[in-house]
């Protein structure tokens, strides 16, 4: 992933908080626990209903598109591990900031493996909406 | 109809495996929902 989960202080500090949906099954959960140490709320859409309502099945389609897994490999190959354990095996599909009430506030939709929204980025928008 | 009216009247799972509508996750304050792919 998804180094976001290094900027949970920011976030609380906007008034924010975290949410991480996974692709998987409820297992999923213990392993990206693991690999991140994230331990704020975390949900997973096995039918990727969810995915597909927010909009991100073209980013999907490209994560898994020859061009992506190359990408992915190549980046790996040149040591840029992310997780704590071995390699990164998660991606970001994309972050929405969303405010009570279900306003949409700001989206980032990856366009290919890599491409994960910037903090920096996300937390302007948390500003704007505070 | 916005995007986060579909959005929302669907479910995920709770790390137990119980529903949990998605609308509920920001009832109370602005989220931060970031979508994940796991590899492997």
């Amino acid at each position: 992933m998804v180094q976001l989960h290094r900027s949970i202080d920011d976030i609380h500090a906007a008034g924010a908080e975290l949410v991480v949906i996974g692709s998987g099954t409820p297992n999923f959960v213990a392993g990206f626990r693991e690999t991140t140490g994230f331990d704020g709320p975390l949900y997973v859409d096995p039918s990727l209903a969810v995915y597909q309502a927010a909009e991100l099945e073209r980013g999907l389609l490209k994560t898994f598109s020859p061009f992506a897994i190359g990408k992915t490999l190549s980046a790996l190959g040149r040591g840029a591990r992310q997780g704590r354990t071995q390699g990164d095996t998660f991606q970001q599909g994309g972050v929405l900031v969303i405010a009570p009430g279900g306003k949409l506030v700001w989206r980032h939709i990856s366009k290919f493996a890599g491409d994960n929204a910037h903090p920096s980025k996300i937390l302007a928008a948390l500003k704007s909406a505070a | 109809m916005s995007a986060t009216d579909a959005l929302g009247k669907l479910s995920v799972q709770d790390e137990n495996g119980r529903p949990v509508e998605v609308s509920s996750l920001w009832r109370d304050k602005t989220i931060v929902l970031a979508f994940v792919r796991h590899f492997g």
